[in-house]
């Protein structure tokens, strides 16, 4: 299973006053990484069109942590797709996502068949 | 506690390109939600009063969202929430955003108490557990 790595580090405005990542913030940076993913395979001006996602909350990211999100995706049928997505600082896993999807077209946002090249190493 | 509903409305910062509003949009109005419902909940603790006197931080532990339709700007929205089952350290909320009748997204999340020093979790503090009800 091919897997894409994007790196990203936490600026202060991703931060809440309880000192941490705000919670919904991970739901942002997954979907940059969902994008870079895209563009990694010449897929740009579309977007991995999430129907439900899934995140579980495992440790806190902090102001200026370097954080990698790690994604993967399995196909559900022909037009859906399930992007398994892990931010991790280092070692230290952070959020875990599972993000069930349709790949779209942009402006129209057209179905658009997900590609091999996601899956495929 | 049963049901408590909030109402806002679609903002230019909650939409993208594409018309709609976001999902970090979706997360956020259901975390004002929550918050709102807390507040209704122990009036005489506000979140910051609870963080600075008790060293208690609420923390979401999990949070999965089906969404079920789209809004876009100018839409007015209404969040409910409600306490599904109180555990030891956890609580689980059920939530549900809806726009003109019409529901664009259900939550199912499970919150926590931490100390906000160690992060280790706190037992749910009886104030909290009292007041918000739910399935024991």
């Amino acid at each position: 299973m091919r897997e894409f790595i994007y790196s990203y580090r936490i600026p202060l405005s991703d931060t809440d006053a309880g000192g941490i990542v705000y919670h919904s913030n991970y739901i942002a940076i997954a979907e940059r990484a969902r994008a870079e993913m895209l563009r990694d395979i010449g897929m740009e001006r579309m977007v991995l069109d999430a129907e439900e996602i899934s995140v579980e909350y495992k440790r806190p990211g902090i102001f200026d942590d370097l954080v990698t999100v790690h994604s993967t995706v399995s196909m559900i049928d022909d037009r859906r797709c399930v992007i398994s997505q892990i931010t991790a600082r280092g070692d230290d896993i952070l959020a875990e996502l599972q993000v069930k999807a349709v790949l779209r077209s942009l402006p129209d946002l057209g179905e658009v068949p997900v590609p091999h090249e996601l899956t495929e190493a | 506690m049963s049901m408590f509903r909030i109402e806002t409305r679609v903002y230019f910062s909650d939409t993208d390109a594409t018309g709609r509003a976001s999902w970090k949009s979706l997360f956020d109005w259901a975390e004002h939600g929550r918050t709102e419902m807390l507040r209704e909940a122990l009036p005489e603790i506000p979140q910051s009063e609870l963080a600075a006197a008790d060293g208690i931080l609420t923390v979401i532990k999990s949070i999965n969202c089906r969404k079920l339709g789209d809004v876009h700007l100018d839409d007015s929205i209404a969040v409910e929430s409600w306490v599904g089952k109180i555990q030891r350290f956890s609580c689980i909320i059920g939530q549900r955003i809806s726009s003109n009748g019409n529901v664009i997204a259900e939550f199912d999340v499970k919150a926590a108490f931490i100390d906000r020093v160690s992060k280790h979790p706190v037992l749910i503090p009886e104030a909290f557990r009292k007041a918000l009800g739910g399935d024991i």
